[in-house]
């Protein structure tokens, strides 16, 4: 696939948190405001795009070549949880403020089914090296898109009159379930059409 | 820490008091996407209960073996294995279940539900406390998931999908409703929006409790 | 994977170890790599920190001049004064000085929030305002707001819908922003604060658009239940529960510290002489007894409950 349709794919046609339904516990936990759902969506881009390019690197590199593909959810967690620990020290050691605004939302992503799920969707659909990389930075900005929006609605929706039953989750869902609705305009005759 | 519930508190609780889908939010994340069909709901839901109960039975055994520092990793690497051997033999045994799961059978490995219970209960109860309450979690969050099931592919597709047997092949037609469904509910929008009108359900349920005994409601919100 | 072979070839066994030898390296590798960056980048979770993060309430309100209790843990390891935080009271001054081992003391003498206005928050339910409110017991309306149920979004239509744009506008976000839940409603309607449970952290008086909110010593006996300045004319129009400035109050409780300026009654809480005979004479009954109700929990909207909102 070209990259144009990469990125169009996974941050609209199939964006991970609306149609995949991946990554739901940080979506509905962590979007009561706006500048925490911006700290997490940039943390998930880094994650992602990093977790992707080094999933593709072990499966290719190591699980492949020696016929173990059965342990890729374990090859793959372990990979992850590994790149989380390193991009929290790194971050700690270089820059307080990115520490800070950044680093509480790292341990979130350990085992965040989001960043499975793209490395996952990333080797299943045998991409290159660079490919990898760009669906997993394309999911990470589909998933910004989403946590910012779902955000912003969140703190509108705290204003409201809402029925008490409704209040906090279940209107979150059903903000939510109209966005996917939206989204769904985002097909892949759209993306037929845009790319030709 | 230790469980001060009796033995069927311990089951029991798992159903509505501390329902994983309901209640904590927990098992939501690869799960809400597979509630389409009925059948893949109850897959699913026994696929997780077995992961859950042979990681909770594992960590209580082992709770006194694994140091601190690598207490999340030690954990994450049993349940991926659990959720490795499971999917192997799904793979195996029910090559239909597994094919309609798809990509969220490899991704029991990162329900939010075994790494909760198996950090928070089984790290601190005996073997047999941890099975029963992985047990009574396992049967709540596969009769939620089939409740949302039920409710997507009944209105959304207007059929019932269960296991194929002796000739049948497992689907059963509403009639009515399978010629005009609502086809947004069969689609992830409808997974939104099911679970969150559930949930206020549930909710309304639980204050309407909450106030028989007295409490304050008036005070907004409950989750 | 046929699932009816039990025993494996030779060829098989190996393959499977191969398996187990790749994941331990894996782990190994990816364990040294990781020890090596923590070495390198010294990184270790800083106890102390946690310790004096803990201590702190978590209010993140900024007493201390700080904008969160983040950095004001970060503060305190790096030598700062810690007995900036107020809200905290006596809980955080044991816990830091238990944590820093050296006396940290509360500062001085408590003040606690209170709404000075008596105004109860249940609107008319009719949509004509001059229907229900009855001159005599309540705060008349100029228009029926239906916008967000915020204090601060009322307040730009033309200083809220009540005709008294001095006053408690009855929306509840200070309620909502209080951090203990100490704000809440009378049995009266007015809005309340629980003077035992407010821990002085100024949020509710950032967020009141009016200033109808305002600082009293936690020892106050009596509070105003008024904020307006206008004159007895002008009150005597919207409202039958508010200060006109009469002045009764001075003149009954000479020595008690009330001082009538602009219209509006303050108390000088230094002046330690009785108050209660002024009290009892104030024609609108708007001198009210600091801790009189305990309010009923957190009441977050206002006429909503009773008249919901027809869309337009």
């Amino acid at each position: 696939m070209t990259y144009i349709g990469i990125i169009i794919t996974y941050t609209l046609v199939q964006n991970l948190v609306l149609v995949d339904l991946l990554g739901l516990y940080s979506y509905v936990n962590v979007t009561r405001r706006l500048d925490s759902a911006a700290g997490l969506g940039l943390a998930m881009v880094i994650v992602m795009s990093l977790a992707a390019l080094l999933t593709w690197v072990i499966y290719h590199l190591v699980l492949l070549p020696l016929g173990i593909t059965f342990l890729q959810i374990l090859t793959f967690l372990l990979i992850i949880v590994g790149l989380v620990q390193i991009l929290e020290m790194i971050t700690k050691w270089s820059s307080g403020a990115l520490h800070s605004s950044l680093g509480s939302y790292l341990p979130m992503l350990t085992v965040n089914c989001a960043v499975l799920g793209i490395a996952l969707i990333a080797v299943n659909a045998n991409y290159s090296a660079f490919e990898s990389l760009f669906a997993g930075f394309s999911a990470g900005i589909g998933f910004l898109l989403v946590t910012v929006v779902m955000a912003s609605i969140r703190e509108r929706l705290d204003l409201e009159w809402i029925p008490k039953p409704f209040r906090g989750i279940p209107i979150a869902f059903v903000s939510a379930g109209l966005m996917a609705m939206a989204f769904l305009g985002f097909d892949t005759a759209f993306l037929r059409n845009l790319l030709g | 820490m230790t469980s001060r519930n009796t033995l069927s508190e311990d089951l029991m609780k798992g159903l509505v008091r501390e329902n994983p889908i309901f209640m904590t939010l927990l098992g939501l994340c690869p799960a809400l996407a597979v509630s389409n069909k009925v059948s893949s709901a109850l897959g699913m839901g026994a696929a997780v209960a077995i992961v859950l109960i042979a990681t909770n039975f594992l960590v209580s055994l082992l709770k006194d073996f694994i140091p601190g520092k690598v207490r999340t990793l030690a954990h994450v690497a049993i349940i991926a294995t659990l959720s490795t051997i499971v999917n192997l033999l799904m793979h195996a045994y029910t090559p239909a279940l597994f094919a309609d799961l798809g990509l969220y059978a490899q991704l029991i490995a990162v329900n939010c539900i075994i790494i909760d219970r198996a950090n928070s209960f089984a790290r601190e109860n005996s073997a047999g406390r941890s099975v029963v309450d992985a047990l009574g979690m396992g049967i709540g969050f596969t009769l939620a998931l089939t409740l949302i099931a039920l409710l997507r592919e009944v209105l959304g597709n207007g059929t019932i999908t269960l296991f194929p047997v002796a000739g049948w092949n497992g689907t059963l037609i509403i009639p009515g409703l399978g010629a005009a469904p609502i086809k947004v509910l069969g689609m992830s929008a409808g997974a939104f929006l099911v679970f969150g009108y559930l949930k206020a359900m549930f909710n309304a349920y639980r204050m309407r409790k909450a106030s028989g005994e007295g409490a304050d409601i008036k005070s907004g919100q409950i989750a | 994977m046929t699932g009816a072979a039990v025993m494996l070839t030779t060829g098989e066994f190996l393959h499977v170890l191969v398996g187990g030898v790749a994941i331990g390296v894996l782990g190994g590798l990816l364990g040294m790599l990781l020890s090596a960056l923590a070495r390198i980048t010294g990184y270790r979770v800083d106890v102390r920190l946690a310790t004096y993060r803990a201590a702190l309430p978590g209010y993140d309100c900024g007493t201390c001049g700080y904008a969160t209790c983040n950095e004001y843990a970060r503060a305190i390891r790096d030598r700062d004064t810690p007995s900036k935080c107020v809200p905290g009271g006596r809980q955080t001054a044991r816990l830091l000085s238990e944590a820093l081992g050296i006396e940290v003391k509360v500062s001085g003498a408590r003040r606690v929030a209170q709404v000075h206005c008596r105004a109860p928050v249940s609107r008319s339910s009719g949509s004509d305002p001059e229907s229900v409110a009855h001159p005599r017991t309540a705060v008349r309306e100029k228009f029926r707001y239906s916008g967000h149920d915020d204090c601060n979004s009322a307040a730009r239509l033309y200083g809220g819908d009540r005709e008294c744009v001095y006053g408690c506008l009855g929306h509840g976000s200070c309620a909502r922003v209080c951090p203990v839940n100490a704000i809440g409603n009378g049995p009266d309607g007015r809005v309340w604060v629980d003077r035992n449970l407010c821990v002085s952290c100024g949020l509710c008086l950032d967020v009141c658009p009016t200033g109808v909110l305002k600082w009293v010593p936690a020892s106050a006996d009596v509070i105003i239940g008024c904020n307006s300045p206008d004159s007895e004319a002008q009150v005597a129009e919207y409202c039958s529960l508010g200060c006109t400035g009469c002045r009764l109050c001075e003149r009954k409780s000479p020595a008690g510290g009330y001082h009538v300026e602009h219209n509006l009654c303050n108390v000088d809480y230094t002046q330690k002489g009785d108050r209660r005979d002024g009290m009892e004479a104030c024609p609108t009954r708007c001198i009210l007894p600091a801790g009189s109700i305990v309010p009923i929990g957190r009441k977050v909207s206002t006429s909503r409950e009773e008249s919901p909102v027809q869309s337009g």
